[in-house]
């Protein structure tokens, strides 16, 4: 069982949190507009990295607060946690990133 | 002579006085959402329930033991149970209203949603042990501690109030199980209702 | 066994000889101490014989005295409370123990097995794998015959009465061994204050101690250990765990820990929880669980009184029972000596079989003043005897590795052997940390840490009792400075008396040693009699090099063909000799053999332990509503929703379900019926911005919903599948109350509030679970106006002023109420919500007023089949996640001027198909016929032959409607909505099919008349 740290109430068991999969994915605007092959990348589409990978996690038995966390697939450890719309710790730009999903370039997310 | 033989350490080991358990079911609950960050709300708050209004996870202030007085449950930073004596919680709710003003808040009276759970005695620590994964010891969750976790698989606001003494903000439709398994893990050391 | 031939020596060991314990080993009667363990005590009475190998059925006696042994497995006690394959050096002797020995049919004296022996030429490695698997029908003659004779002990047939118990424990430190580097650490670490969690496998601390005769502090060893663990005790914040196996280092340094706690207990005198699972999270943690020592692979060594030189000093010093009278000691080290000095001591005759030139050390040296024969530079070949050892044959073993000389015959009743030591290093691999192989050790030791673990010990390479105590305390300081930065001083300080330095232990040279991997044999290892390697598995050298021949090479690929290593033992006496053999063999260095990753479990954990509490009824968290002991009392039966019981039905006296059901259903539709719908998901939704947030999780649209009215909402997930339904009530004009499905509650509101907080922040809206505050009853049918205005003064009830859809507030039975005019069944149906703390007064109440209406409590199979006739979803049962509002028939429900979660889905390409499933109601052609729910649909006709059969869908829900006096069902099926009227087939699991027509699914009252009924 991991040791996860709540942004907000600090490091907790597991058991007390849930996944929610890959994090900072930016729902498009104009959905309209977007071609079948964009709006499925946002729907489906994830980096699936070996390695460094950002998630969302959300501590429900606890503050039921939603947060980002940059965890190693490989290793399991957490290398941070950060509250969303907050400033991601420094590993978080030295990850590997996923090549660009063929509709990012032009869907433009609301601002995390 | 091997000492365990003859005085087993299972036996030594069982807790002096069995865990006293006691389901306060008509306390007064309100749920308050509301900015954290707006210091003036914060105030107003803690002059409507006459304590402290927490900000973080760890504090829990009450002003003495249940029943009569009054607890401010951290649950989320901007989310907080006010629990007050039986039948205020339409007062309870109006003053908070009140104090919040126009502010984007939300007062929303869960009295009959929850149960306050009381439990005490040398071995209450040793048997949320067995289903809360915090660490419990004084050094780490202090009296006025208070944590959003879960007892086995119900989740529980949990606060401590004295040495031995803790209480517990379970959702109503557990009361049962959480019963259920407060006598399974208290085989050894015995319980008591209140 | 008559008392001639008791072993027991008539002074010494830490047994109480005034605690005689009578106890059954194979059906025959025995005499033991308290103190002794059922192997100490089998020795004793002179029972050499203990077990029968589980390949060859090979006579077996004990090899070890501890956790390494892997040949004295046993059935331990009898019925309920059997435990299967434990180890008897590890079982404690408790009055009117049972144990019966594992792999021996009929008898361990005469096993039948035992002509798998004879014919052990004939069954190499991979031989039941080559032979038995060559053709489908060679192994289903085969798998019958090796069944009945193979396997590890039987599981328990009936179920177990026993508790077992779990806990979370936190601490600075914990120690998992109590060595003495285990305690060294723990006082080091105790007396300043901090948290420790001191854990040990044996039945008490001491670890090594136990065994020795040196002194620690001045004090025979024992004793010693004895103060030590008193000391601990005496301090508040240190725990001592014995009989505690640290099964699992986990992530992020939890390590498991089972606490067998009554098995040494009679019965009448246990605790009440058999075995403690403790998950224990330390901030660090100090490994000090010691070193097996391996033995020497050598013709037959397997024969009964061939002994580890460890375990012949554990027996005579610890257990007072000398496992042989003539003994040969058989080493390539020093430590081998100290078996020697102990069978000297307790008068037996001893011979030291030293494959070195001479000895090196300070044992070697207590050995030689002590007058002990030592046959330097020699070896024993192979040991002798039928079914115990009588002889061993010593040869001379060249500085080269090659026999010389003439071989001699030693005569001898026991043969103690000492390879070496392998570090137990189980939990620092299991941690993640890489082993290292240390040459002049000839074992593996730990490496760099991956975790916030620490070895110490022998273990880590410590020889002496003095390295090891040094080692400990160093560590036990080191971890609790590395646990509490910058705190010298935890808690409270240590008192005078306690001790403030390293346990002191005279120095010792522990000498070298000469690896030895495989003693070599004049007929070569091939033709030589069997050199066991791994004595649990019976893999000897042979099938060692056998598996070299056949080309495999790395230790991974010769485990999995061998089976070395496997079973409850791991490899814990035999994997370092079989990599040293191979190594050996192929003329590598052995890191390059590779190195075996040790994963949980140390040794076997019992299912009980693992499942702890959460058993039966409360395997799950069983949730009920307020009104719950009304619905026991009326004798419901009751169906699990989520984890709510939900009652199902209410059988009246000779009333089955479908008789229950169909009276239920007709006095909802012609009276009056209650359901407790308190169990429906309630979220509060408060904020300007409530409607906005409605708008973005329901696919129609709220903004227009006046206050006081109700509206249905399909929630979508991004995919466009709809993933939970509701009614949503608007209470003011910035508040809402959202009704979400039984099992669905916590699932939606974690998605809300997912978006709220990640995506839209900015909204100004809160959520507040109310689930459980409200308590709902579901008031339905014609008569229900009638029964409500009589409980309620303050709403008035007319159509005009209180129409379908809408909420009131009013008092019920003098309870504050919400009113709500929604309805699953099609009928006139008012929800009345209060307070859960009022729920059962207001049903009760309810249900007096309704009495001369018939008022007719139902379940939710009434509900569902009340639903179906009006062609109502049950998101979950009609839908699979698979299923959007258009394949619902209900795509006029997403609005058009705006977006909402999955709304762009639903014109994607394969979502637009028209040829998708999609909801329709399914007659069948005979009507008294109940479709099965999931019957598969086919595409055509059934046709004899078509294989495989095309499908197009599936009944989704099927009733009995007593409604319409006919059967009614709904299911997908492909294209369905433009198929109207056709006929489909449907397959039976009996290979027959069935034939319907599809029409619309709303089968009953389809102008929703009914709503407005009274």
């Amino acid at each position: 069982m991991l040791i996860i740290d709540c942004p907000f109430c600090g490091p907790r068991a597991e058991s007390e949190f849930a996944y929610g999969g890959e994090g900072g994915i930016a729902r498009p605007l104009a959905t309209e507009t977007l071609t079948d092959e964009q709006w499925g990348d946002y729907v489906f589409m994830r980096s699936n990295p070996k390695g460094l990978h950002h998630e969302q996690w959300r501590h429900a038995s606890g503050c039921g607060k939603w947060f980002n966390a940059l965890r190693d697939t490989l290793t399991y450890r957490f290398h941070g946690t950060w509250k969303i719309g907050a400033e991601p710790p420094e590993a978080f730009t030295r990850r590997v990133q996923p090549a660009a999903p063929v509709g990012e370039t032009v869907v433009e997310g609301l601002a995390r | 002579m091997p000492a365990d033989t003859l005085m087993p350490i299972a036996i030594a080991d069982l807790a002096p006085a069995p865990l006293r358990v006691r389901w306060s079911r008509q306390q007064a609950i309100v749920n308050f959402r509301g900015d954290p960050a707006d210091a003036a709300l914060l105030q107003a708050l803690s002059g409507v329930v006459g304590l402290p209004w927490p900000t973080r996870a760890a504090d829990c202030p009450n002003d003495g033991p249940a029943d009569a007085h009054h607890r401010v449950v951290w649950a989320g930073p901007d989310d907080w149970f006010v629990i007050a004596p039986a039948g205020c919680q339409s007062a309870m709710a109006k003053s908070l209203r009140e104090a919040a003003g126009s502010r984007h808040h939300a007062v929303t009276d869960v009295s009959s949603g929850y149960v306050v759970l009381g439990l005490s005695g040398p071995a209450a620590a040793e048997v949320l042990a067995q289903g809360c994964p915090l660490d419990l010891h004084q050094r780490s969750f202090a009296v006025g501690a208070s944590a959003g976790t879960h007892f086995f698989k119900a989740s529980v606001w949990l606060w401590r109030v004295q040495d031995d003494v803790f209480e517990l903000l379970v959702r109503s439709s557990f009361a049962g199980y959480v019963q259920e398994m407060l006598e399974r893990c208290t085989l050894e050391c015995g319980i008591e209702s209140d | 066994m008559s008392a001639s031939t008791s072993r027991r020596l008539p002074q010494g060991g830490r047994i109480d000889r005034s605690r005689h314990l009578q106890f059954q080993f194979n059906g025959r009667a025995y005499t033991g101490y308290e103190g002794d363990t059922l192997a100490s005590a089998l020795l004793a009475a002179g029972q050499t014989l203990v077990a029968r190998s589980w390949k060859y059925h090979r006579p077996r006696g004990l090899l070890a005295a501890g956790v390494e042994e892997p040949n004295a497995l046993v059935q331990l006690f009898e019925g309920e409370r059997t435990v299967p394959n434990v180890r008897m050096t590890e079982a404690s002797l408790v009055e009117g123990l049972v144990a019966r020995s594992i792999h021996a049919s009929p008898s361990i004296d005469f096993d039948l097995g035992t002509m798998n022996g004879w014919f052990s030429r004939l069954i190499p490695a991979g031989f039941y794998y080559k032979t038995f698997m060559a053709s489908q029908a060679a192994w289903h003659f085969f798998e019958r015959r090796i069944r009945a004779v193979s396997g590890l002990g039987h599981s328990p047939t009936v179920p177990d009465p026993d508790r077992y118990d779990k806990r979370f424990a936190h601490a600075d430190l914990l120690v998992v061994g109590a060595g003495l580097a285990g305690l060294s650490a723990a006082l080091a670490a105790g007396r300043t204050g901090a948290r420790v969690i001191l854990c040990d496998e044996q039945s008490e601390a001491g670890g090594w101690l136990l065994s020795s005769d040196e002194t620690v502090d001045g004090l025979p060893a024992p004793q010693w250990a004895d103060h030590a663990v008193e000391a601990l005790r005496a301090m508040p914040e240190v725990r001592v765990l014995t009989r505690t196996t640290a099964f699992g280092y986990q992530d992020n340094d939890l390590v498991t820990l089972v606490e067998k706690r009554a098995d040494h207990l009679p019965v009448g005198h246990q605790p009440a929880y058999r075995e403690r699972l403790w998950r224990v999270r330390a901030r660090q943690v100090v490994l000090a669980t010691g070193a097996h020592e391996r033995p020497l692979v050598f013709a037959r060594n397997d024969l009964p009184g061939v002994m580890l030189a460890s375990a012949v000093s554990t027996y005579i010093r610890r257990y007072a029972v000398l496992p042989g009278c003539n003994a040969v000691v058989f080493t390539n080290q020093d430590a081998g000596y100290d078996a020697a000095l102990a069978l000297k001591a307790a008068g037996a005759q001893v011979i030291v079989v030293d494959a070195r030139p001479a000895p090196s050390g300070s044992l070697g040296a207590r050995a030689n003043a002590a007058g002990i024969e030592v046959l330097a530079s020699q070896v024993v070949t192979e040991a002798q005897g039928s079914r115990r050892v009588s002889a061993a044959v010593v040869q001379t073993l060249g500085a080269d590795g090659r026999l010389a000389g003439i071989a001699r015959t030693l005569p001898c009743d026991l043969l103690a052997v000492s390879g070496g030591v392998s570090a137990v290093i189980h939990l620092h691999s299991q941690a993640g940390s890489k082993a290292v192989w240390n040459e002049e050790l000839a074992t593996f030791l730990p490496g760099p840490p991956a975790q916030s673990e620490r070895s110490a010990g022998a273990c880590a390479g410590a020889r002496t009792l003095r390295e090891a105590a040094h080692a400990g305390w160093t560590a036990g300081l080191a971890a609790v400075a590395a646990a509490r930065p910058g705190a010298s001083q935890v808690g409270s300080s240590a008192s005078a008396s306690e001790q403030n330095q390293p346990p002191e232990v005279a120095p010792a040279d522990p000498g070298d040693i000469r690896p030895l991997w495989l003693v070599p044999h004049p007929q070569g290892p091939s033709r030589a009699p069997k050199q066991f390697v791994d004595f649990q598995n019976d893999v000897s050298a042979s099938d060692l090099l056998l598996a070299v021949r056949e080309g495999f090479e790395n230790i991974e690929h010769v485990k999995r063909y061998t089976a070395m290593g496997f079973g409850t033992d791991q490899g814990k006496t035999g994997n370092i000799n079989g990599m040293g053999i191979l190594a050996q063999v192929l003329g590598k260095a052995i890191p390059q053999v590779g190195t075996t990753t040790f994963r949980p479990n140390y040794t076997p954990v019992t299912f009980g332990a693992l499942a702890g509490l959460e058993l039966g009824d409360a395997f799950e968290p069983m949730r009920t509503t307020q009104i719950h002991a009304w619905h026991v009392a009326q004798g419901a039966r009751f169906e699990d929703v989520g984890q709510w019981k939900r009652p199902w039905y209410y059988p009246r006296p000779g009333e089955d379900l479908h008789a229950a059901v169909n009276r239920e259903v007709l006095a909802v539709r012609h009276g009056v019926g209650t359901l407790d719908a308190s169990t429906l998901g309630k979220i509060d939704v408060q904020g300007p911005d409530a409607a906005t947030l409605l708008n973005w999780v329901y696919c129609n649209d709220w903004s227009k919903l006046e206050v006081g009215k109700a509206r249905y909402g399909l929630m979508l997930d991004e995919n466009g599948m709809v993933f939970d339904d509701g009614v949503t009530v608007r209470l003011g004009e910035h508040q809402f109350l959202m009704h979400t499905t039984t099992a669905g509650a916590a699932r939606v509101l974690a998605w809300l509030e997912r978006w709220l907080q990640t995506e839209w922040p900015h909204l100004k809206v809160y959520l507040t679970t109310v689930t459980d505050h409200w308590a709902t009853t579901a008031l339905a049918g014609p008569k229900s106006r009638a029964v409500l205005e009589k409980l309620c003064a303050d709403v008035d009830f007319s159509d005009s002023s209180f129409p379908f859809m809408s909420a009131r507030e009013g008092t019920v039975a003098g309870v504050r109420a919400r009113i709500f005019r929604i309805s699953f069944s099609g009928e006139r149906c008012y929800e009345i919500n209060v307070p859960s703390a009022d729920g059962l007064r207001v049903w009760e109440a309810i249900h007096r007023a309704g009495t001369e209406f018939g008022i007719t409590p139902y379940g939710t199979e009434t509900m569902h089949v009340l639903r179906g006739e009006k062609g109502f979803i049950i998101v979950g049962q009609d839908t699979d996640g698979s299923v959007t509002p258009v394949d619902l028939g209900m795509g006029a429900m997403v609005a058009k001027t705006k977006d909402c979660l999955g709304k762009r889905s639903l014109t994607r390409s394969d979502t637009a198909r028209s040829d998708r499933k999609q909801l329709v109601g399914l007659l069948t052609d005979d009507p008294d016929f109940v479709l099965p729910e999931g019957a598969q649909v086919l595409a055509g006709e059934w046709a004899q032959g078509t294989d495989p059969v095309p499908m197009a869908g599936h009944v989704t829900s099927s009733y009995w409607s007593p409604t319409l006096g006919r059967s009614i069902a709904m299911a997908l099926i492909k294209g369905g909505l433009s198929r109207m009227g056709e006929r489909v087939h449907v397959a039976m699991k009996d290979g027959h099919s069935r034939t319907a027509v599809m029409a619309s699914p709303v089968f009953y009252d389809p102008k929703a008349e009914r709503q407005n009924a009274s």
